[in-house]
């Protein structure tokens, strides 16, 4: 990148005095002081040597026209280094001297195409490790280097080899890290502004602001990022502006303050080309000279012409009033509502909410009910209704209903059955007609005599009746639903009151017989239950006697015998299947080809009466997999046939 | 050999160079004393192999499932990046000269857990305290019980198979377990339902009677973010004995548990 001038004005001197410019000490001391003000100027060098030897490794791909990836490394307990590499143009000898030795010193002043001008980020990792080491391949040499420091601080290149190769161009920094770093963390933060493509972390792409969700694209370069749809690590907290694959955070919020009231939640990224803006030499931060506040009022100006124009050419192209309410709504949700400017659709004026005494049920916002593990629905009237809400496709409008206020229980349970064939359904709305013309004129609707003529069935929620009972079935989801049941399958029924003690038993049960239905069934229903279904049984009937004698029926008789045996016994099965003690050999071939779910089942109920410490007291104190000959050898000294 | 030894504060940083091989490392290594050793020994190639543990990982490993690979450092199960807490007790277990054996159990038990935030919770939990896993790969974690060893809160529970609801016995041998459904998922909830269990420090404070209980990874259900990750909400956990002392060490004596005994998949 070129350099960016620090002073923009002119100069006039008439002072006619004896100038004398500023200079550096030359001295031993005076070099040194310099050169570890200019190795320790970053205040996170974790994220110093990140984000100086990734941007030196994608600028090296640039210049060579490398379109792959650079590589990173994580470092972790088992390999504490942190690894960049890349494939670009390389570095020989005299390229590492400049980089890795010479503060001040750049290969990049000629092109605002890549980000170092600096001359200081090649030696960041002095700042953060003791010694580093650098591996460059350059037209078949390759050279290996180790930087460190000396013992009055200076940072100091050690050329450790050089020889030839076939190996492609590219350079590797390897980087020892401490025990207790935030590399990882930082890694993730500092990519999340690259383009996808460009760079792969442990072999894998991480997340990138361009691949994700829950931003919203202003232009080309311009994203507002909504934090409520985010998850908590990824959100940010300032206005970023990204030059050169760096994110520089402004302070405060310079764009999304002014634009956005009650978007709070909101903030902008913005890409800005090389050397649009000032940074101090750490890149820290955003240094606030007239280049960049002229800069951030030329994006802010940008960005609200870009709104406007985003805005009006969707509202164009939307084909009705709810497609055009959506566009507007959406809007405001990125930039707040109160900052659009006036807008209409068809010359009609954007309502946010109507006044309409009206009915409601709101599925499943009620209060939690512990038993069904299912929420109850949340009923209610009231005068204004959200125009998002009339036009929500999953809100079920119901028009000529005679009585507004609360539903009755009658009402609720006929669109409970209603809604039985529309589960998309999450908010049901009554009213007499419809408000909101002309947005809602094409909105679907339903009349009430449609769903006041369903006929609930009979002892539905109800005493008495007649019919068979509508029972609660248990899903393989583990929920119930109501459904009849299998008369030719084993049919359990419980109450409710028993359902939360059992419910992990019942887990077990169900998995090992898949076949028997769990009815939920209040104990006041059970005998006219039982009437209906001779061949239930109620979970006390069932549990464990009946379970158990089903489970064994199923099991083979190598089976049996292996849930016989006790855990210690089965694990030392594989080993010790060659003894002379048959028993390890019958078990090694049921734990390899065994139904073992159905031991696991009988073994639930049936625990195991063979320990391995009565018959072999020595084995109990091993562990298995170990002194296997040994083992052996003890067994068959012991064992005295069948 | 040649080699650079940097040295500042009881910190050392370690750079050999043998036939063109650079190889770092520095004093929190953990073989750190060998690899001194052999530098004195002027004995670069032991070095080197001290130094690459990941290798030394990956053969382990290979010799004990195929579910688990390392490769540049990067610990994969079934092909995906584990999480640094399992990369860290590898380590661990290494330090400690340990078999890799029961940590590839524990490895596999914590990814049979069906739900993922319930994993991500346990490795939040593994990564802040030092903790301790048993032969067949279980978690070692403690539990404060009242003087007649019950639960200190009452609620419903399955002791051995057997429903009850009060104050669960919590004798030794014991299973106690509840449905996974009714036990709270949600970490940011601190007191609510489910059976916990937690570090030696946290147990110690309820109750007079602390108790060793194991845990299979694949039951636990959520790590309350109050009392700073110190206990943990499971569906099920098997009593081990009454303790003094906490085991300081990273892997437990042998368990006559085994997890698939009674819930065999």
């Amino acid at each position: 990148m070129r350099p960016i001038r620090t002073f923009e004005g002119t100069i006039d001197n008439t002072l006619d005095g004896y100038e004398i410019e500023f200079s550096l000490d030359d001295s031993p001391q005076g070099r040194a002081h310099l050169m570890s003000l200019m190795t320790d100027l970053y205040s996170d060098p974790e994220m110093a040597v990140i984000r100086e030897y990734s941007t030196n490794a994608i600028d090296s791909h640039i210049e060579a026209g490398v379109t792959r990836p650079i590589e990173i490394t994580t470092p972790n307990s088992l390999s504490p280094y942190l690894v960049i590499k890349d494939f670009g143009l390389g570095l020989n000898i005299n390229d590492l001297e400049k980089v890795y030795s010479k503060y001040g010193a750049s290969t990049k002043r000629d092109s605002d195409a890549v980000n170092g001008t600096l001359g200081l980020g090649g030696k960041s990792a002095i700042t953060y490790a003791k010694q580093f080491s650098v591996v460059a391949i350059k037209d078949g040499i390759k050279s290996s280097i180790v930087v460190t420091r000396n013992l009055d601080g200076i940072g100091v290149m050690e050329v450790v080899d050089t020889r030839s190769t076939t190996e492609h161009n590219g350079v590797e920094i390897k980087i020892p890290v401490r025990e207790d770093n935030n590399i990882n963390s930082k890694i993730e933060s500092f990519f999340y502004y690259w383009a996808p493509g460009t760079v792969l972390v442990d072999e894998r792409e991480p997340s990138f602001l361009m691949s994700e969700d829950g931003h919203t694209k202003i232009n080309d370069t311009t994203f507002i990022i909504n934090n409520k749809t985010r998850q908590y690590n990824t959100r940010i907290s300032h206005d970023i502006i990204v030059m050169g694959n760096v994110a520089y955070a402004t302070k405060g919020k310079p764009f999304t303050e002014e634009l956005s009231e009650s978007a709070w939640h909101n903030h902008t990224v913005t890409f800005v080309p090389m050397g649009a803006i000032s940074f101090p030499p750490n890149r820290e931060s955003v240094s606030y000279t007239p280049r960049t506040e002229r800069e951030i009022a030329r994006l802010m100006a940008e960005m609200k012409a870009s709104i406007a124009t985003s805005v009006d050419k969707q509202l164009a192209s939307a084909v009705s009033y709810p497609d055009a309410y959506r566009v507007w709504k959406s809007w405001g949700n990125v930039i707040g509502v109160k900052n659009l400017p006036e807008m209409t659709y068809k010359g009609h004026k954007f309502l946010r909410v109507v006044d309409k005494d009206h009915s409601f049920i709101n599925i499943g916002a009620g209060r939690y009910n512990y038993r069904s593990q299912t929420s109850g629905n949340l009923n209610g009237h009231s005068g204004i209704v959200d125009m998002s809400t009339l036009l929500d496709d999953t809100t079920l409008i119901v028009t000529d209903y005679p009585n507004i206020g609360p539903p009755t229980g009658g009402s609720k349970r006929k669109v409970n059955q209603y809604l039985e064939s529309h589960s998309n359904v999450s908010l049901v709305l009554f009213f007499d007609r419809i408000p909101g013309s002309p947005w809602t004129d094409n909105v679907p609707t339903i009349k009430w005599e449609t769903i006041s003529s369903i006929k609930i069935a009979n002892g539905n929620g109800t005493r008495g009746g007649s019919g068979p009972i509508p029972v609660l079935v248990r899903q393989d989801s583990g929920h119930f639903v109501e459904m009849p049941v299998n008369q030719n399958e084993p049919i359990v029924y419980l109450s409710p009151a028993d359902w939360s003690s059992v419910v992990y038993t019942v887990e077990h049960v169900v998995r090992s017989l898949p076949e028997v239905q769990i009815v939920q069934l209040g104990r006041n229903r059970w005998e006219k239950f039982v009437r209906e279904n001779p061949s239930a049984l109620a979970w006390n009937e069932y549990y464990p006697t009946e379970y158990n004698r089903v489970v064994k029926s199923r099991m083979t008789e190598d089976e049996l015998f292996y849930a016989d045996h006790d855990i210690d016994y089965r694990n030392e099965a594989n080993d010790l299947a060659g003894s002379n003690d048959p028993t390890f050999a019958r078990l090694d071939k049921v734990r390899k080809n065994g139904e073992r779910h159905l031991i696991g089942a009988y073994n639930r109920v049936k625990v195991p009466t063979k320990d391995l410490g009565q018959e072999y007291p020595l084995l109990k104190y091993q562990n298995p997999g170990k002194n296997v000959t040994h083992k052996i050898k003890y067994i068959n000294a012991i064992y005295k046939g069948e | 050999m040649r080699y650079n030894l940097v040295s500042e504060d009881n910190f050392q940083t370690l750079t050999v160079v043998i036939d063109g091989k650079m190889v770092q490392c520095d004093s929190t290594h953990p073989y750190w004393e060998a690899i001194r050793q052999s530098l004195m020994d002027n004995d670069g190639d032991n070095i080197v192999r001290l130094v690459d543990i990941a290798t030394q990982a990956a053969l382990q490993f290979e010799r004990v499932t195929e579910r688990v690979s390392v490769n540049n450092g990067i610990v994969r199960f079934d092909g995906d990046v584990v999480d640094n807490s399992l990369t860290n007790a590898i380590v661990r277990s290494m330090r400690e000269g340990q078999d890799i054996k029961p940590l590839a159990l524990f490895m596999e038990k914590v990814y049979q857990n069906p739900n993922r935030h319930s994993r991500d919770n346990l490795f939040t939990w593994l990564k802040t305290h030092d903790f301790t896993i048993n032969a067949v790969g279980n978690l070692i974690a403690y539990k404060g019980v009242t003087g007649s060893g019950a639960s200190w809160h009452t609620g419903p529970g399955i002791v051995n198979g057997r429903h009850m609801v009060g104050h669960l016995p919590n004798d030794v041998g014991s299973v106690i377990e509840m449905a996974r459904s009714d036990v709270q998922h949600d970490p940011s909830v601190g007191c609510s339902t489910g059976l916990h269990v937690g570090t030696y420090d946290y147990a110690s404070t309820f109750g007079s009677i602390v108790l060793k209980v194991e845990v299979n990874p694949r039951d636990v259900v959520s790590v309350p973010t109050d009392c700073l990750w110190a206990k943990m909400r499971v569906c099920r956990y098997r009593v081990l004995a009454r303790i003094e002392n906490p085991v300081a060490t990273f892997l437990d004596e042998p368990s006559d548990w085994d997890d698939d005994w009674d819930f065999e998949n």
